[in-house]
Formats: C-alpha cells, structure tokens, sequence
C-alpha cells in the first residue's frame, strides 16, 4: 500500500538557496530547482535522501559505538530473524496438522524439524534478552544519553515482548490444532481396530484375543499416544518459560495510552530527571569539596594542636630543669 | 475524513523517512499535536529516543545523532535553529514545517547552514491539533479580541493557517459557506477563498488532486463544503450543563489535550478514545447509561478476576498469562473509570446539578415563560445553588427573554443580594450573543410564516418528545440543525451564504469550523451523524478551541474588559 500524504518538498529549493550563500562558483544550475510541487511521501527515498541512505551506516564509527547502539543492532537483527522463523514454523505447523491417514512416515521427521526451528527462536529470545541486559541504567539518569539508553532498552523490550506475545500464540494454538489431531488419530485407530476385526471374524473364532498385528498396533497407538502427551505438556512449559523470561524488564514496558506513553509527559520527565540529577550532582560534588576542606580544617586543627604540645612541653622542660 | 489519522500518518512518516537512531526536536505546539494522536512508544519502535522541544537551551549535544526538528514555521524557531546550525548538537537536522513556510525565513534559515547540515526540508501540513477522529481544536487560548472586533493579526493568522492545514492533510479543497451576520466568519472566508484558488504558479498550495470517499463511480462526487461560523450563532450550548461523558468531564473537571487532572489529588489521567476501549465506545453517553455501563464492566472485570482463582493445570496457567495483559489492561481501564464517575457524580450531588439542569433546560427550550421565571427564582433563592451556576441560569434567561428587561432587573437583583460577582456578564452575553449577533431562529422566537408542513413537523416532534421525556437532554445545539438543513440543501444562502464557487449540489462532505470555539455537545452531535452510515455523509468539526462554561464566561468577560 502507498503511503499518499500531502507534503511539499523544499530540499531542492534550500539547498540552492544554501549554495548560492555559500558556494564562490554562483549560477551554473539555475534549472535545477523545482519550485512547489507535492510530492506523495514514497518519493522521498529516491529524492533528496539518497546521500544521507548512503552514508547510513556511519552514524557511528564500527568500534567507538557506544554499547546500547550495539546491543540495539543487535538485537534488532535478531528480531528480524524470529520474525522470518516465526513465518517458516507457522507454515510447518500448517502442514503438519493437516490431517492425512498415508502420512504417518513423514510425520516424525516434520515433528523433529518443527522442534529444531521452535528451539531456534526459543535461543533467539534468551540471546535478545541477554544483549539486551548488557545496557545497564544508572539508578537515576543524569544525561540525556542516559534517557536514550533506558528508551532504547525499553523499545527492544517491547518489541520482544509483542513478538514473544503473538509466538506464544502461536504455540498454543499449534497445541489446540495438535490436540484435535490426536483425537482424530485416535478415532481413526479404533476405526481400524474394528475394521481388521470385521475381517478376520472367521479367525477370531478360532482365537478370542489379538493377533501378533493387532496387538503390535495396540502397542504403538499407545505409545504415539504418551509420546503426543509428552509433546503436548513440552509446548505448555514452553509457552510459560517464555512469559517468565522478560518479566525482569516489565518496569520498561509502557502501557498504550497511559500517561506515560504522552510525549509531552516524557519531554517533561527527561527534563526534571537530568536537572534533578545534574542538580545532585553538583551537590554531590560540593559535598566532595566541602570534605576536603574539612580535611584540610581537621589536618590544621591536629599539626596546631601538636605545636601547642609541643610549646606546653618546652615550657615546662625548660622551667623543669632548674630544680 | 479522519483528522487523528491523518496527523498520525504524517508524523509516523516523518520518523520513519529518516534511517538512524534518532532525536524528536519539537516547539512547544507541535508538542501538543503529537501528543494527542501519536504515542510515545509508537516513535520509539522506529528509532526515536529521546524528544526535546528547541527552545530548551539545557539540551545536551548527541553528536552521533540525528535530529528530526518538527516545528511551526515561526520566525521564533528559524531563530533558535540558526543559532543551533551555528553550534550544532547533532549530526544532521531534517526539517519538517508544520506549514508553508515563507521564501524570507528559508533565506533565512540556509544562510547559516554553512556545514551543511540541514538534509531535508519538508512542509507537513499538521498545524492543528486532532484530539479525536472527527474533531479537532487549534487551542488558541482566546479569541475575544478578534470577536470584539479590535484587531489580532497574530491569531487571524493562526486561524487560516491551522484551517488550511487541516484542509490539505485531508485533502479536501472545498467550497466555503460563512455566516453572513458575522464580519470575521467573512474575512476568514475570504482570505481561505483566496488561498484555495490561487493555482500552482502563484504558490498555491490547494493545488493537488482531492481524494475521495465514494460509492459513486460514473459522476464525480459533490464537492466538499467547509462552513465557518461564529460562536455568537450558538451562545446557549456553552453554557448549558451537559450530560454526556466527554462533555460532562470537560465541564465539571476540564480536558486539556485529552488529559485532565483530578483537583483533589492532582492525580493526572489520559481520555482519549485511541487506546481506551470503553472510552471510545461512552464518550457520547448519556449520564444514565453510562452509569449503567461502568457498572456492566465492574462485574465483568470481578467475573474475569474470579477466574484466576481457579488455576490447576499447567494448561490453565498457559491460558492464564495468555490472557493477563489485556486482563491487567482491563483492570487499569475499569478502575480508571470508576474513579472518574465517582467524581462526576459527586460534583452533580453537591451542587444539586440535576436540579439546576432541569430548569436550565426548561428557560432554553420551554414555553412557558412565567413558570419558567419562577422556578428560576426559586432555583437561585435556594443555598445550595453554587454563584457561578446562578450565573449561568441568569444568562441563559437573558439570552431568551432578553427583552423582558424588569425580569432580568429583579433576577440581578436576586444574584447581588446572594453576592454572586460579576453580573456585568449578563449585559456582556446580552451585546455578545443576544438576538443582534445571531442568525434569527435560535429559540424559535420568531415564527416567520409556519407552513402547514412545518407545523406538522412540530406536533410530531413534540408526541415523540414525551416519548423519551428526557428533561436534561431536551436541547440540541444548534449546529444540529445548521447540519441537518445543510445535507438537506436546504440551509438559507442569505443567512450562510458561498464565498466564491457555488453548488447547487447537496453535499457529502462537510467541515465545521466555528471562531470562538466549540463545545462537546457538538462533537457528541457530529459523531451521531457520522455514525450513520448514510452516502458518505462525514463531518469533521473544528474551531479555535474547546469550551466549556467556565472558559466560555472568562472569554466574554475578557472581551468587555479591554475597552
């Protein structure tokens, strides 16, 4: 879908108006501006922008970036990753569940492939989650850099949460699609018990219990059945370790609509937090001068002192010494 | 037409045309129009981590970042960012106006870029303020000065800026109707019209391709109208009590930007019908049900709490923090509006408010006027009558009666004897919004020639009248009507004549926008005729602010103060 709102474009124009100030070599491209023109916003991208889309990935030099830049480059790649997996598993879960008799070959393999994939985003979350630990927030921020380590923390946050919300939706509803399907296995099973029944009525006159055939099928229906359970109970703790891992983080999750979440609001609280804090740590810092000079009053105090001693000492050696 | 989308669609883009982490630099309006429609978290998911507003000097430099400056086109702000392209705190500054900005201020502006830091510059044309999808408010703060006809450039100007701003980013190029009575309601009819017909070559910015909502295939759609009408039309619906919840906040607490503050505890709240489902769908409900309403939800919310209690399987569990967000979501939603009806509802007992109602109702819509007058006299001789809801009754009779000139003596009378203060505002509504200023026909005073069709129509609405026999909510504004006749094509073209272009066409689009501001009643009515799902029908309703009675009585008292 095309974005389509109304702007107009003045870069052409400033940036002429921009060289004719500075620039010594004066009218070669007249032409060259285009005055006034609306331009639906998707032109942006090919117009004015590109030099800035080239020069994008040095806003900050490879080693001198500061770490929550990392952890964010990081950790957005890795979200990127869990959402193209995500698509993978959600059409693997599609085909596995799609109920077919034939297919009961594939269906260990499929299963085994879904538990790899599952466990990848599974690592995926932890190693976010793990990055996103390393930025680590002063008690109380003191600079604007501060404020955008804890925002930057708290959009990966959100994000991980959102995606980790609509993943674990997915797995229960992989759970319930699961479930339904076992049932229908189970149904069909019993279909057939009674169907090789039918058959052999003749035989079964002959001997009144299974045969080797039955009885291996009774055997391994039921241990599909304990093996499926297992499954089952794996994917619940799954989805309960998952709501567990970014609980840690839940202060710098913003609810939607809140005071919290109005920009006017955060302006106002960046503002009050980095004066406040700029504000104790001048007093910290006149505290740390004041002690030295305590000190230095305390050191002082202490060397007159020993004179003094010393003096009362001398006066009374020396009226002493006579006697 | 949807205003809040529209804003919101141009700042998402605008945080997301530039790559990077990056720095949101505001002034202290555009901070407003973001904050209504946009929120925080929403920017901070495309990279945006830290906002500042220009004009804050303890900004501290981020030389790694890039800054997006979203800013009206002030001579003011191209101040500060000449002095900020001089010392720079980013890396790059992308500008976006929230309107035309002129060729002198972007002269200005690049003759001191010398490192060349500006990358873009952008009109983005935002410059108002959409507190909800169908309504929006250009909060300036008054406008007495230009009702009372001493001149203010400086608002003029922000009328037809934030006007033809919100026109563009709608993409509505209208014709405009005005109120003929009204002199300002002209000239802001007249400069638009210039505006919006100056073609491309003289800088016009009207000049682009309108965009639709349309069933219709074969013919083009009828054109948009913009109508501008003055307060004066309506002086009544400002200060009449209201009894729908929007409404009813505003006037009994007070919206600012859609957050207000609790005067007990100073406890502050968003309302806004984004991202607060019962919100959305109560707004415009009526006191009664809305009660019933936030009753319906607590004993939902208790029925949804029992639930946790019965948590045994791992399943349950999983199912359990499944649920939980939108369970803590609606927890927050239902404790917040508990608080706010209890509020309410003290107010309306402590000041007998459904008392003072009822007769407020009666004096605006009633016949009877000596029954009128001496339950009015009663109402005001009572001690728990608050003065400025005395007041109030006073005005509205004034505006009724205003020639019964001994009533209105005695009923002045009564307020000085309770030692009601400033009952010079009664001779002010009287001058401001009494029968000279209006359009004829606000209280049906004068029944020029009822045709037999009319008459009918007026029985039939009085049998249907006593069938909901709801003495608060008798009165309608009347813009409802105004509305009604226009998607009639039957509204006076004497009285609201066209400014330029004419069509005979009815239309199907219509923006409302009235100087001296406009009430949540009215948007309660906009939002029921948008409701309708009728051809396309959509109203959008804009004015210089929002008012309730008491901004409304400081408006007309700063008017009469300045001579």
């Amino acid at each position: 879908m095309k974005k389509s709102i109304l702007c107009r474009d003045l870069t052409g124009r400033y940036h002429h108006i921009r060289k004719s100030y500075f620039s010594t070599s004066l009218g070669e491209d007249d032409d060259g501006i285009e005055l006034n023109y609306y331009t639906p916003s998707s032109n942006l991208k090919n117009g004015a922008l590109t030099d800035e889309e080239q020069g994008n990935d040095d806003q900050f030099d490879s080693n001198s970036a500061p770490l929550w830049y990392k952890v964010l480059t990081n950790v957005k790649t890795d979200i990127d990753s869990i959402k193209k997996f995500m698509e993978q598993l959600s059409q693997m879960h599609k085909q596995h569940c799609t109920f077919s008799v034939k297919k009961s070959n594939n269906f260990a393999e499929e299963e085994r492939e879904i538990e790899i994939l599952t466990d990848d985003i599974k690592r995926l979350f932890v190693r976010s989650k793990q990055f996103i630990e390393r930025i680590v927030l002063p008690a109380k921020p003191t600079s604007q850099e501060d404020i955008i380590k804890k925002n930057t923390k708290s959009a990966l946050v959100m994000e991980l949460n959102e995606l980790s919300k609509a993943f674990r939706e997915q797995q229960q509803d992989y759970l319930q699609k699961l479930k339904a399907l076992k049932q229908r296995r189970q149904n069909v099973m019993i279909y057939k018990d009674n169907g090789s029944g039918a058959e052999t009525l003749e035989q079964k006159q002959f001997d009144p219990g299974f045969t080797d055939e039955q009885i291996k099928m009774l055997i391994d229906n039921e241990m599909e059945n304990i093996r499926r359970d297992k499954e089952l109970r794996e994917i619940l703790t799954s989805i309960v370790e998952l709501n567990e891992l970014f609980k840690e983080f839940s202060s710098l999750v913003v609810e939607q609509g809140t005071l919290l979440d109005r920009i006017d609001r955060n302006i106002e609280a960046t503002f009050e937090h980095v004066s406040q804090g700029n504000k104790e740590l001048e007093q910290s810092e006149k505290y740390q001068k004041c002690g030295a000079m305590a000190l230095a009053i305390l050191i002082l105090g202490v060397v007159l002192l020993l004179a003094i001693i010393a003096l009362v000492l001398k006066f009374v050696i020396t009226f002493a010494v006579p006697f | 037409m949807n205003v809040a989308k529209s804003i919101n669609e141009y700042i998402l883009d605008m945080v997301d045309s530039v790559s990077g982490v990056k720095v949101l630099i505001l002034d202290e309006f555009t901070v407003n129009i973001i904050s209504v429609v946009t929120p925080f978290s929403s920017i901070m998911q495309k990279n945006v981590f830290l906002v500042d507003v220009l004009q804050n000097e303890a900004r501290q430099s981020l030389k790694n970042m890039r800054a997006i400056v979203f800013v009206r086109p002030t001579n003011g702000n191209v101040e500060l960012l000449k002095a900020e392209l001089v010392n720079p705190k980013y890396q790059s500054y992308n500008i976006y106006f929230s309107n035309v900005i002129s060729q002198h201020l972007l002269e200005k502006l690049a003759s001191s870029d010398k490192h060349e830091l500006v990358k873009n510059v952008f009109e983005y044309f935002t410059d108002y303020l959409a507190v909800d999808k169908s309504i929006f408010s250009l909060n300036i703060s008054s406008t007495a000065s230009i009702l009372n006809n001493s001149w203010d450039d400086i608002a003029f100007r922000r009328i037809i800026d934030g006007l033809s701003s919100s026109l563009i980013s709608l993409k509505k190029r209208p014709i405009i109707r005005f109120q003929q009575s009204s002199d300002i309601c002209k000239k802001i009819a007249t400069e638009l019209g210039e505006k919006i017909s100056t073609n491309s070559h003289d800088n016009g910015i009207f000049d682009f391709k309108m965009d639709y909502e349309t069933r219709y295939h074969t013919k083009a759609p009828p054109q948009p109208i913009v109508l501008i009408i003055d307060r004066r039309d309506d002086p009544v619906t400002p200060l009449l009590m209201q009894w729908t919840y929007q409404a009813m906040i505003h006037e009994l607490i007070g919206l600012k930007n859609n957050v207000i503050k609790y005067p007990s505890t100073k406890r502050e709240e968003v309302f806004s019908a984004q991202y607060d489902e019962f919100y959305s769908n109560n707004m415009y409900e009526n006191w009664g049900d809305l009660c019933k309403n936030v009753k319906q939800v607590v004993e939902v919310f208790q029925e949804n709490h029992n639930m946790k209690e019965s948590i045994q399987t791992i399943e349950d569990l999983a199912n359990f923090m499944q649920n939980f967000p939108s369970f803590k979501k609606q927890q927050q939603e239902t404790e917040k509006h508990v608080t706010m009806v209890t509020e309410l509802r003290s107010i309306v007992a402590k000041r007998k408010l459904l008392d003072v109602s009822e007769v407020e109702q009666e004096i605006v819509c009633g016949k009877n006027h000596n029954k009128n007058f001496e339950a009015l006299k009663d109402i005001l001789s009572r001690e728990t009558t608050s003065e400025k809801d005395a007041l109030r009754l006073v005005i509205l009779y004034a505006l009724r009666y205003e020639d019964n000139i001994d009533n209105i003596r005695t009923l002045k009378t009564i307020l000085r004897r309770n030692g009601v203060e400033d009952i010079g505002l009664i001779d002010n509504a009287i001058e401001h919004g009494g029968k000279a200023k209006r359009t004829k026909g606000l209280f049906d005073e004068e029944p020029t020639s009822i045709s037999f069709k009319e008459l009918f129509k007026k029985v039939a609405n009085e049998f249907k009248d006593q069938e909901v026999l709801n003495v608060f909510t008798q009165h309608k504004p009347r813009l409802y009507d105004t509305l009604d006749q226009l998607f009639k094509g039957k509204l006076s073209l004497t009285d609201y004549p066209f400014m330029g272009l004419t069509s005979r066409e009815v239309p199907q689009e219509v923006i409302v926008f009235i100087v001296g501001g406009i009430t949540y009643e009215e948007a309660s009515t906009v939002d029921s005729l948008n409701q309708l799902d009728d051809n396309f029908k959509s109203v959008i309703l804009g004015g210089t602010c929002i008012v309730n009675s008491t901004t409304y009585l400081k408006e007309l008292k700063r008017m009469y103060e300045k001579d």
